[in-house]
């Protein structure tokens, strides 16, 4: 047992002691875990390492959500051709990997006759990329439908196709659908040297030094979000390829009570600072507010601190768009970080030395609606320089679904209830979860390991009272069923332990 | 203690169900039962009754309602034992989760299932929550080792486990100020309690027993500009509303003691009307909301400072439910509640008032009495002494000619005499326990020890060690480090079984 780092030993070995990959994918955000999803389909050997103690814990994690429709970025760029692509993979994905999923339609919207035109470039350049279903509606249109809205809206780009989802979620179902289907998925694992044997035209098998022990792989993806400008120079020694540009963005999550100011996602017009701040109702009912934009030096990378100044930015910048926003029913700030780099696309190429080493660097917005397509360009990179692709006969897509108490109808939960005594144990009052839906997410392929990742997963600690009254329930759950001490028990990252010493004191 | 009842499926459904066995759902129930209620069933989703009184291992309460000074588990278990032998029954580990405006009740528990009933009338004694550190919205990280102040009272004094070694505490409601002085106790070192408002927001005893007495730096006026850390916390960024440089507090535990709000999402499903700003109910003068049938009482109405008047008007709301199904109090000493409760109707204040309440009626000192032995003070204080006894916080001034003035009532005399003599408190702690329901056991000294003495004699008291089963009030160790009190257990702990 790893003591210090929340008790969570990878073993990169397999079960019959080989330490070698045909790919190995070094980062489990959204981009490697739609990439590992698709590897899970063929025969090839693959391995994800991930440093966290969870999956989906850097840019993937905390962002706006959303599926873009795809009008925004410039035509014949990666960005354009694969959010449009990505977008229109997400329904059907969300019902193969049963994750939350809703098309709620976006408004982008023009408060002054400079930001009309904008509004009217931005549709020219949607048809350019294909996008269906959108529509340039007048103010008083607009609010006939959300009536939430500013009533200085002068004009108004209705996108249908926009949707929202739970990245975490994505990424979890993406990965353990992957694992199910023999992708290894190495947690609380920093890579921390690379080196090339150059044995092939790959420039492979390469050697991977990580925290856990060493590894080889023939081919390397680096989906490592704000670090895979670190991962590009590991390789080339110390020169990186480029260079990631760490980019903060902060945002409020509201109180359902808050109630349903608005159906749709609002943007306001796009400027040079990008897609500015949106008000966004999420998958569970919440309103949120995000986010601002601020360049991180790299030292600050991980940074993802809220701060006093940016919060009332976005709190203004909202309020622009829907006046009356109840910011005093706060129940969450949080802030992310997008992986911005300095080329202006996505990066998603083989390294120049190395053709087995690609990279899927940059994943800015639109990252998220993208990452299925940009899985799939991924792939078609790999079988460039890696032989043997078929598909795997056996493969299964899907994961099983995820209990939900607070959705069962009578019947189901009285045959849960019957099979399981466990769901007639509440622990979270806010979102009313049972004790086996805890259970259950710590024993999926892909299971929980800290408070953090039982949140994300099933939600107590996610409303309203945040953690005040679950947290001690979640803490002696999740150490009876990992089998460790509650003094072992990490909130989020390696470290970062709840309680000392129990049963006593520090006298 | 903690009888837990069972109930069939088949049961009738009881008359009156009670939401919550904490001070609030038990003194209604032990008021409806004596009223004549055939059937008076309080659910609980806690494995203990007693609701947050069980962590609340500190004294001040009881003063009124038992006309002692209690601990919170001694008050919890006082009534609880009063209400089974009145004949409530209490169904433990038991979740409420919709209650309709017909009162239509489903609820969750592990040994029924999930289940309906549909009792003639309901009182809704749920409690409050704290607001959390997103409720003020304080920028900076989010890493482990941050808290609310109650979360952190029941890991430390329910399930024992130490949280940190340096603290900073964000806001000064109440809990917070009591958990200043419960790590200060448990040798942590509370390195500034921050108050962004020019006053302390908890009651002037607490800041003055719980501060003041350990020297615990109080900012008034500070904000939290942000807290540090990407792991564990590291430190707290305070800064003057004033201006000035801000600074940076080493630290490794963060608590949040920033208001209580009702808790109020059954209240909600049932459409009975809300208060506005303050999120509790709208109540008649009988502890009735505006749901036919439904009653309400305790935090779950308004936020108290007091114990003993939330259960002094979760009587009345008790004895109304009562007499809605048609019960009237047989015994002759009712209808102070009712007298009293007209006031209740009319503008509600966020903070329940004591004012018309004294301890001593009967033996009410006027005004000023002469210190009888003057010579134990030789010279004028300059500060007025701050009475501890109630929350009411009189100012008490020992006047140049030896007299005490300010005092409200006898106690408070009392207690100006002893602060004057020979400053002393009550040590509440836990001891460690074997084989008991939790790993810690909450105790007091039976009589109070020097002020000065008060963190030696913690220590001494965290290092006790007993085996389950304890009673209540049995004594754990005598005279504690030669000072001369006992060590009594302020609950009863039944055997863990295996």
């Amino acid at each position: 047992m790893n003591s210090g780092e929340g008790s969570i030993k990878a073993d990169i070995m397999d079960k019959s002691g080989d330490r070698l990959y045909d790919v190995v994918i070094v980062g489990a955000g959204i981009v490697g875990a739609f990439l590992a999803y698709e590897l899970s389909k063929t025969r090839w050997k693959v391995a994800v390492v991930e440093k966290e103690l969870d999956v989906a814990l850097g840019a993937s994690k905390a962002n706006s959500g959303i599926i873009h429709a795809g009008y925004d970025p410039e035509p014949g760029t990666l960005k354009a051709r694969l959010n449009v692509e990505g977008s229109r993979l997400y329904e059907g994905l969300s019902r193969e990997l049963s994750f939350g999923y809703k098309k709620t339609g976006s408004f982008v919207v023009a408060l002054t006759e400079e930001e009309e035109h904008a509004l009217t470039g931005l549709m020219d350049r949607g048809l350019e990329n294909g996008v269906e279903g959108l529509e340039l509606l007048s103010g008083e249109a607009a609010r006939s439908l959300e009536p939430g809205l500013t009533n200085k809206a002068l004009k108004v780009l209705m996108a249908h196709s926009t949707a929202v989802v739970d990245p975490w979620e994505v990424a979890i179902a993406a990965l353990e659908s992957a694992v199910d289907n023999g992708v290894r998925l190495l947690l609380n694992t920093c890579v921390t040297g690379a080196s090339s044997a150059s044995l092939d035209a790959s420039g492979g098998p390469f050697l991977l030094e990580t925290t856990q022990g060493r590894l080889s792989a023939k081919v390397v993806v680096n989906a490592a979000g704000v670090h895979a400008g670190e991962i590009s120079a590991l390789l080339s020694g110390g020169k990186a390829e480029f260079e990631i540009i760490p980019k903060r963005g902060q945002y409020f999550v509201l109180d359902r009570a808050a109630g349903p100011l608005i159906q749709r996602v609002i943007y306001p017009a796009p400027s040079a600072l990008g897609k500015g701040v949106l008000v966004i109702p999420t998958l569970h009912g919440n309103i949120m507010a995000g986010p601002d934009n601020e360049t991180l030096t790299a030292e600050e990378g991980e940074a993802v601190q809220t701060t006093a100044g940016g919060l009332a930015y976005v709190r203004d910048r909202a309020e622009l768009l829907v006046p009356g926003i109840p910011f005093h029913l706060g129940i969450a700030n949080f802030s992310g970080i997008r992986a911005e780099s300095t080329e202006k696309d996505f990066i998603i190429r083989a390294s120049k030395s190395h053709p087995g080493w690609i990279h899927a660097a940059g994943i800015k917005s639109p990252g998220l609606s993208a990452a299925p397509a940009i899985a799939g360009r991924l792939l078609s990179l790999i079988r460039e320089c890696l032989s043997g692709y078929s598909q795997k006969p056996d493969f299964r897509p899907g994961r099983r679904p995820r209990p939900v108490l607070s959705e069962m109808t009578p019947e189901v939960r009285r045959q849960s209830i019957a099979e399981n005594p466990m769901f007639s144990h509440i622990v979270c009052r806010c979102e009313m979860v049972s004790e086996a839906e805890v259970v259950d997410c710590i024993h999926r392929s892909v299971g929980a390991r800290t408070l953090n990742g039982v949140k994300r997963r099933v939600r107590p600690g996610g409303g309203r009272c945040q953690g005040g009254f679950c947290a001690p329930r979640i803490l002696e759950i999740l150490s009876r069923e990992l089998g460790i001490p509650e003094t072992e028990v990490c909130l989020e990252h390696p470290g970062s332990k709840m309680v000392f010493k129990k049963g006593g004191t520090l006298l | 203690m903690n009888p837990i009842m069972t109930m069939n499926k088949t049961d009738p459904p009881p008359s009156l169900l009670v939401i919550g066995a904490g001070p609030a759902g038990l003194s209604a129930a032990i008021e409806a039962k004596r009223s004549g209620v055939d059937r008076v069933l309080v659910v609980d989703r806690e494995r203990e009754p007693g609701g947050i009184l069980n962590q609340c291992i500190h004294t001040g309460f009881g003063l009124f309602h038992f006309g002692e000074e209690l601990t919170g588990p001694e008050y919890a278990e006082r009534l609880v034992n009063t209400a089974v032998e009145a004949g409530v029954e209490i169904m433990l580990s038991t979740f409420v989760a919709a209650v309709d405006r017909d009162l239509s009740t489903t609820l969750f528990s592990k040994s029924l299932g999930c289940f309906q009933i549909k009792p003639k009338a309901i009182v809704l004694a749920m409690g409050c929550r704290e607001r959390s550190r997103a409720a003020v919205a304080v920028p900076g990280t989010r890493p482990a080792g941050v808290f609310s102040a109650g979360t952190a009272q029941r890991l430390i004094n329910i399930e024992g486990y130490a949280l940190g070694q340096r603290a900073v505490i964000v806001g000064s409601g109440d809990i917070g100020l009591i958990m200043a002085r419960r790590l200060t106790l448990e040798g942590v070192e509370v390195a500034a309690v921050v108050e962004i408002r020019e006053t302390p927001s908890g009651l002037p005893r607490n800041v003055s027993q719980c501060l003041k007495a350990f020297s615990i730096p109080l900012l008034l006026s500070h904000r939290v500009a942000a807290i540090e850390g990407t792991s564990r916390v590291t430190g707290a960024v305070v800064e003057s509303l004033a201006g000035g440089p801000p600074e940076r507090i080493m630290c490794d535990l963060v608590l949040f003691s920033v208001g209580l709000i009702p808790e109020n999402e059954l209240s909600a499903m049932t459409g009975a009307a809300l208060l506005g700003g303050t999120n509790g109910l709208q109540l008649t003068g009988e502890m009735q909301t505006t749901v036919p049938g439904l009653f309400a009482c305790g935090n779950t109405y308004r936020v108290y400072d007091l114990v003993d008047e939330v259960s002094r008007e979760a009587g009345i709301a008790g004895r109304a439910a009562a007499a809605y199904l048609g019960c009237r109090r047989r015994s002759a000493d009712d209808g102070a509640g009712f007298a009293r409760s007209g006031r209740l109707s009319s503008s509600i204040p966020e903070r329940a008032s004591i004012e018309e309440k004294d301890p001593d009626e009967g033996s009410r000192l006027k005004g000023v009495a002469l210190i009888e032995t003057c010579n134990v003070v030789d010279s004028v204080t300059d500060e007025p002494l701050l009475c501890i006894i109630c929350p009411k916080g009189c100012h008490i001034t020992l006047e140049s000619g030896g007299e005490i003035t300010g005092y409200g009532c006898r106690r408070g005399y009392e207690f100006a005499l002893q602060e004057l003599k020979d400053p002393s408190a009550v040590l509440t702690g836990t001891a460690a326990i074997e084989g008991g329901t939790w790993p810690r056991l909450p105790c007091k000294t039976t009589k109070p020890i020097p002020r000065a003495l008060l963190r030696a004699a913690a220590v001494s008291l965290s290092k006790i060690s007993v085996s389950a089963p304890v009673a209540l009030g049995e004594i754990l160790v005598r005279d504690l480090g030669g000072l001369g009190v006992d060590v009594v257990a302020t609950r009863s702990m039944t055997k863990m079984l295996p």
